[in-house]
């Protein structure tokens, strides 16, 4: 694959259209920083996968890889300028040669692709906002005739084009070299394998040459069993492996099945993780936010708090304010009324508590019947007076408690009065100084909330609300999709376990049979003939496949240690071994790990082997890729970058490599190094002034391309 | 000249072939080692991978029937 040309326009630094042509070969864009070279690295994937790698929206300088639909791309200058109602066109259109895309078997039909993609502003007072966007149009060139590709076919299409597990070489930011690989997984690496290799292949020969053993077989047994070759045991035996074979192929089926589920789960598992990637400062956000908005809520409800519920105990009070002689001298009242009860209290007729009670008194006074005796009360009698005498006995009773209780109360509110008054004053300021600083800590909160906001960089709450949304259904679904791995896992496991005793008892079953055929075998049908040469092929096509893995990382070992030496000239202290820990470097002499390398030595490791992917991939599939790098030397001194240089272009068929560390080469140290590194095309791109006159910040500058080479 | 995906794939059977294991079972069984090589061209010619159901069949009928025939035309 090759890609032509580049077409950006109005895109972040690059103000109107800007056009970079490239050759097969190392092409060179060098730039100093904020030049330009990693917004044209962005230019590409914004077109192809819809991300820039960016700190837009970042309260620090720390860039990621950001989901390009919430960030403004024109160019400062542009949103600056325009008049209100205006729109800004942004476009970026790439031009690759790359195979064609609608045949696999095809490899070789190279067929022109344009990837282009448009957005559209319009400036209204405050902010830009979207007017239009294309999204990705792809435009290809088949038997003279151009197409577009469909919407839905896009994303096969690009996968096609630059395979998933092979993307991450392709495009290399040299600023998350960390995040390049990781095998310490062994599936990854295998399925970094099945996208450079013709591994693959060797399991499609595989099932091609055993459904030609079974049919074979098949084929012979049924002649046997018409001629009546066969005694009833080896019929039997005949029938068991036929039998066992069907169970072969339907738990094969279910293993491919199970199979492919992981891997397909595994898929979305990595397109949500890096969907989130995206959202993921909307999840900090929110819980941030989360977080202030329950504290300003509390902070309020104590505020509520402190001005109504205490608000009246203090006004009761606050009009009492300075009362403490009046309230002082109602000490004399209040001690008459508790003499007199005293004085009721100490009657010479108290009311003995074991005689009959007032409802039982009152219902003999109605009936004129005494019940303790059982003799009639007649009315005005002494009897009843004594009665009458009696219920008034508790009526005094009851209004002395009553008269009791009051004192008590009373009593009791006046020395709290007496004993609060004095502090009043105290007590109002201090209310007053808690209120004053929880509406000190309720503003801050809020403002706090506000600038949580301003950064995020969108001006509603809902456009958070939506992101954190989105960002919990996708952690969500990636945590019921890990679990669903989980278990498809297992099924595979289990399944894999039956099918290993199923082929087992297969085989002892074949040689059974192999034993009783070569008895009757003659050779003299073409069938039995046939059949001796084609389990030739399915014994060694099984060793192939075996053996082609093994073979594939000594070769990757081997690539990969060939560019590490030349990268680092020769002087690399180790070599690359690829273990099932991960990929590590070996002492030359000890054979032990070796840490601690320094970073020239960890990047020339690391670029190694993703280029060795890459060669791989050319060498055994026909099928070349470009390399992408943006900042790849950014960590080397002056000679590493010269001698990588020189190197990494005997690596591929095209390279397109950005970086600042161009710029220290000047005059005749650069025409040589344009000439020993073979450099196709080398672009320098400066960050100029718009109006020369004008301030020196970033509305007034724009990318200006310079082609040298 | 660039080594082609049939040249690679071709050298590594050669290469298992030229193993004494093999090279043992071609003697002993008196194998043909042309046909070993030109039935191995016939599998090529449908390589790749994914083949569905109908696919692999078609492609195990060439497979096959290549060697079969050649056995029926020298019998």
């Amino acid at each position: 694959m090759i890609i032509k040309d580049v077409k950006i326009k109005n895109f972040f630094c690059y103000v109107e259209e800007n056009k970079f042509e490239f050759e097969e070969g190392l092409n060179i864009i060098s730039a100093r920083n904020g030049g330009g070279k990693s917004q044209l690295f962005n230019a590409f994937y914004w077109v192809f996968f819809n991300k820039v790698y960016t700190n837009y929206g970042e309260n620090n300088t720390k860039k990621k890889w950001k989901n390009a639909d919430d960030i403004i791309l024109c160019p400062d200058f542009k949103k600056y300028s325009v008049n209100i109602d205006d729109e800004i066109e942004t476009s970026v259109e790439i031009s690759i040669l790359a195979p064609n895309f609608r045949d696999d078997n095809a490899i070789e039909d190279i067929i022109p692709y344009k990837f282009r993609k448009i957005i559209v502003y319009e400036k209204t007072k405050d902010f830009l906002k979207i007017s239009y966007s294309t999204g990705l149009q792809v435009e290809y060139v088949l038997n003279n005739e151009t197409h577009f590709a469909e919407s839905f076919e896009i994303e096969s299409l690009l996968n096609k084009i630059f395979p998933t597990s092979l993307r991450k070489f392709i495009w290399y930011q040299g600023e998350t070299m960390d995040d390049l690989y990781d095998f310490s997984n062994d599936r990854t690496l295998r399925e970094a394998i099945n996208g450079i290799s013709y591994y693959p292949i060797y399991d499609t020969l595989g099932k091609v040459v055993k459904l030609s053993e079974k049919n074979v077989n098949d084929l012979i047994w049924k002649k046997q069993r018409k001629e009546n070759k066969l005694s009833k045991e080896q019929n039997e035996i005949i029938d068991q492996i036929q039998k066992t074979e069907r169970d072969v192929e339907s738990k094969n089926k279910q293993k491919t099945a199970y199979e492919s589920e992981v891997q397909n789960i595994e898929e979305k598992i990595v397109n949500i993780e890096t969907k989130l990637q995206g959202f993921d400062h909307f999840i900090k956000f929110k819980s941030e936010m989360i977080e202030l908005e329950g504290k300003l809520e509390q902070t309020k409800e104590r505020l509520d708090f402190l001005e109504h519920s205490t608000k009246d105990d203090l006004i009761k009070k606050w009009m009492l304010n300075d009362c403490e002689d009046l309230i002082n001298s109602s000490q004399k009242n209040l001690e008459i009324l508790n003499k007199e009860i005293q004085k009721i209290n100490e009657s010479d007729n108290p009311v003995p508590i074991t005689l009959p009670g007032p409802e039982y008194v009152e219902q003999m006074l109605k009936d004129n019947m005494c019940y303790i005796c059982e003799r009639p009360v007649e009315k005005d009698s002494n009897a009843y007076e004594a009665l009458k005498r009696r219920m008034s006995d508790f009526e005094i009773n009851l209004q002395n408690r009553i008269l009791n209780d009051n004192y008590t109360e009373l009593n009791r509110y006046r020395r709290r009065l007496i004993s609060d008054l004095p502090k009043i004053n105290e007590e109002i300021k201090d209310v007053e100084k808690r209120k004053q600083l929880l509406i000190k800590k309720r503003n801050f909160l809020q403002k706090k909330i506000n600038n949580l906001y301003s950064e995020i960089g969108t001006e509603n709450k809902n456009q958070l609300d939506d992101g954190a949304h989105t960002a919990k259904n996708l952690t969500n679904q990636l945590k019921t999709l890990r679990q669903e791995v989980k278990s498809k896992t297992r099924y595979f496991q289990d399944t894999l376990n039956n099918l290993n005793n199923l082929e087992g008892h297969l085989r002892n079953l074949k040689i059974k049979s192999d034993s009783f055929i070569k008895s009757t075998d003659d050779l003299s049908t073409a069938e039995n003939r046939a059949k001796v040469y084609i389990n030739l092929f399915v014994e060694t096509i099984s060793v192939l496949k075996e053996k082609a893995y093994d073979n594939l990382i000594n070769e990757l070992e081997k690539e990969s240690n060939r560019l590490y030496s030349l990268y680092l000239n020769g002087k690399e202290q180790g070599r690359i071994k690829f273990t099932s820990i991960g990929i590590r470097v070996l002492d030359n002499v000890t054979g032990k790990f070796l840490d601690s390398l320094n970073t020239g030595e960890e990047v020339a490791e690391k670029l190694a082997v993703a280029n060795s992917f890459l060669s791989l991939s050319a060498i055994k599939m026909n099928k070349s890729y470009p390399l992408i790098a943006d900042a790849p030397t950014s960590d080397l001194d002056a000679d590493n970058t010269y001698n990588l240089t020189c190197n990494i272009s005997k690596s591929f068929d095209q390279m397109i490599i950005m970086s600042k560390d161009y710029s220290q080469f000047e005059g005749d140290e650069l025409t040589d190094l344009i000439k020993n590194a073979n450099i196709s095309s080398f672009y320098d791109v400066t960050n100029v002034l718009i109006d020369p006159e004008g301030e020196n910040t970033r509305t007034n500058k724009k990318s200006l391309i310079n082609r040298i080479k | 000249m660039m080594k082609t995906l049939d040249d690679s794939l071709r050298e590594e059977f050669y290469q298992i072939l030229e193993q004494d294991e093999f090279k043992t079972k071609i003697e002993l069984r008196q194998l043909d080692i042309d046909l070993i090589k030109t039935s191995f061209e016939r599998l090529l010619e449908n390589k790749y991978k994914n083949l569905n159901e109908d696919e692999l069949n078609e492609s195990r009928q060439q497979f096959q029937n290549f060697i079969i025939n050649h056995f029926k035309e020298n019998i």
